[in-house]
């Protein structure tokens, strides 16, 4: 995947992704935190920059509309750490996603991630990255069916 | 050729194509993937597009004219790849109807073997560019540039072409044939058919039947006297000739078959004529390995006494006060191995050992060794005239 088509790939996607970002602040206000625009504009530079350290590709409006639409309840998330927090997710999010070697759907991961944060994790990002997700992602890997040489011996 | 085609789209046009195989593969449950099943994806759309490309430039439709969108073309090049995959199921049980290995195993694995697997497995949707299989069996001609169901179908293609040419041949004259060229020829990863017409073209050049295939160590000289003085490339329009013959008269001028089989003359006359210049010929045309004298020696052992009449001689033994009196008792009832080895265990100590091994013949006495050897290397205790054989022998 070469870097112009990559920029390709989220050039079609900007507009449409900060629209989205800007209409969940209906739903969210309810729960007390929005975004600028700004921020959201920060948010999804965050985001390619993120896809590309991760070495993933991603279609349409992403997965940030789903986080912010997931979280913004939290009760360990209010208007001063919201950005920051909204970021520091994402960027665990493309993390394990890779980590879980596509294992995991995305509802997958962010419901484990919600509730893992709401109540283990107390609000704390790097107790819900280097504990519970890395121990999470490792026993799905143990579990996986392991490289093809072996399955085939299987079959 | 191919990457052409596929480049004329413009990106603009193969994302969306690609953002539509993404949510298909994910089943819409992932808004992401890595970038190697990115790229994975993008080369099999691009693999599919060039399918249009393949019927454009091979079958003069005028397809490209209709300026088609990349959507349009992918689809269509989907679809000429599935009936590609249908051509060569179809080709695939029609060779394997009466395939014949010639006793090859790598050739009968990949054809018998790996083609089935390949017809399970291929994923023309999201990785058509993946032909899974090696191929371990090697054509006469190589298939570079090919991938996918592409080389697929041509593989299977040039494997019914030398099953066509091999059928004029009985099984037994090439697995012969190839017996003389390896002892362990089953093994070899080679093109049998390339050996075979080799060896055919050699019979024709010494006035005899193709069929025959086997070449005399005598006949050698005939085939390098035909050689000497043509030129490498002489030679190889010689054999060409013959081929063409050949193809001509046996195999009903069958074209396919013809070029197929000429793209290993050039290599054959250059072998066949450094083979000739080296005095190694015999390595192009196997020659029957001439029998060999070293005879092999099978020890049968003499009738063995029953059990009764046994005990009543090692009776008889212990009786004896003599070693010389034992030795005449030995010789005038024992007549084999089995019923010694009893009467050895029984009978005789110490010092008399040497003396009833001084009566052995050298083949009784080997036969005798040659168990004990056994019983050392396999960590078992040994009676005393065991010990004693074994010194006595060493």
């Amino acid at each position: 995947m070469n870097d112009n088509m990559f920029a390709m790939i989220l050039a079609n996607q900007q507009q449409q992704t900060l629209k989205k970002l800007i209409d969940s602040n209906q739903y969210t206000e309810k729960f007390g935190v929005k975004l600028s625009e700004n921020e959201a504009i920060m948010l999804m530079q965050s985001r390619i920059e993120n896809l590309k350290k991760q070495e993933r590709v991603e279609f349409n409006e992403g997965i940030l509309p789903k986080l912010i639409f997931i979280f913004c309840d939290s009760p360990f998330i209010y208007q001063d750490n919201y950005v920051q927090t909204i970021d520091a997710l994402q960027e665990i999010f493309y993390l394990y996603k890779n980590e879980s070697m596509d294992e995991l759907s995305d509802d997958e991961l962010l419901s484990y991630m919600k509730e893992h944060f709401d109540q283990e994790c107390q609000g704390s990002i790097s107790y819900l990255e280097d504990t519970c997700l890395d121990k999470f992602c490792r026993e799905l890997r143990e579990r996986s069916r392991g490289f093809i040489g072996s399955n085939l011996d299987e079959e | 050729m191919k990457n052409k085609y596929s480049s004329s789209f413009p990106m603009e046009e193969l994302i969306p194509l690609l953002s539509d195989l993404t949510k298909k593969y994910t089943s819409n449950d992932s808004s992401s993937i890595t970038y190697d099943k990115a790229r994975q994806l993008m080369t099999s759309i691009l693999y599919s597009i060039d399918q249009v490309a393949i019927i454009d430039t091979h079958e003069q439709t005028h397809l490209i004219s209709l300026k088609q969108s990349a959507y349009e073309a992918y689809n269509l090049g989907l679809s000429l790849a599935k009936e590609k995959i249908q051509t060569a199921n179809n080709l695939f049980f029609h060779i394997s109807e009466n395939f014949n290995s010639f006793k090859n195993i790598c050739y009968f694995e990949t054809v018998m073997k790996g083609m089935p697997g390949f017809f399970i497995k291929y994923d023309v949707v999201y990785d058509a560019q993946n032909h899974i299989l090696t191929l371990d069996y090697p054509l006469i001609q190589p298939l570079p540039g090919l991938m996918g169901i592409d080389l697929i179908v041509v593989y299977l293609q040039k494997i019914h072409l030398e099953q066509i040419f091999l059928s004029k041949f009985s099984p037994e004259v090439i697995i012969s044939m190839f017996s003389n060229y390896h002892k362990k020829h089953y093994e070899l990863i080679h093109n049998v058919c390339k050996f075979t017409m080799r060896n055919a073209i050699g019979c024709i050049l010494l006035d005899r039947s193709f069929y025959e295939l086997a070449i005399q160590e005598d006949e050698l000289k005939h085939l390098n006297s035909i050689q000497r003085n043509l030129t490498i490339e002489e030679l190889e329009l010689k054999l060409k000739e013959v081929l063409k013959v050949l193809i001509k008269e046996e195999y009903n001028n069958n074209e396919d078959l013809h070029l197929y089989l000429l793209g290993d003359i050039k290599d054959f006359a250059f072998e066949f004529k450094t083979g000739s210049d080296k005095n190694c010929l015999e390595q192009i045309f196997p020659t029957p390995k001439k029998n060999s004298n070293k005879s092999k020696v099978v020890f049968i052992d003499g009738e063995l006494m029953d059990d009764e009449k046994l005990r009543n001689v090692i009776e008889e033994f212990r009786d004896c006060q003599l070693l010389s009196d034992k030795l005449k008792l030995l010789s005038e009832h024992i007549t084999s191995l089995g019923d010694l080895k009893e009467i050895l265990h029984e009978c005789f100590y110490e010092d008399e050992f040497t003396e009833v091994f001084n009566l052995l013949s050298d083949i009784e006495k080997a036969q005798l060794f040659r168990e004990v050897r056994i019983k050392k290397r396999n960590s078992e205790s040994l009676y005393e005239w065991e010990e004693a054989i074994w010194t006595y022998m060493s």
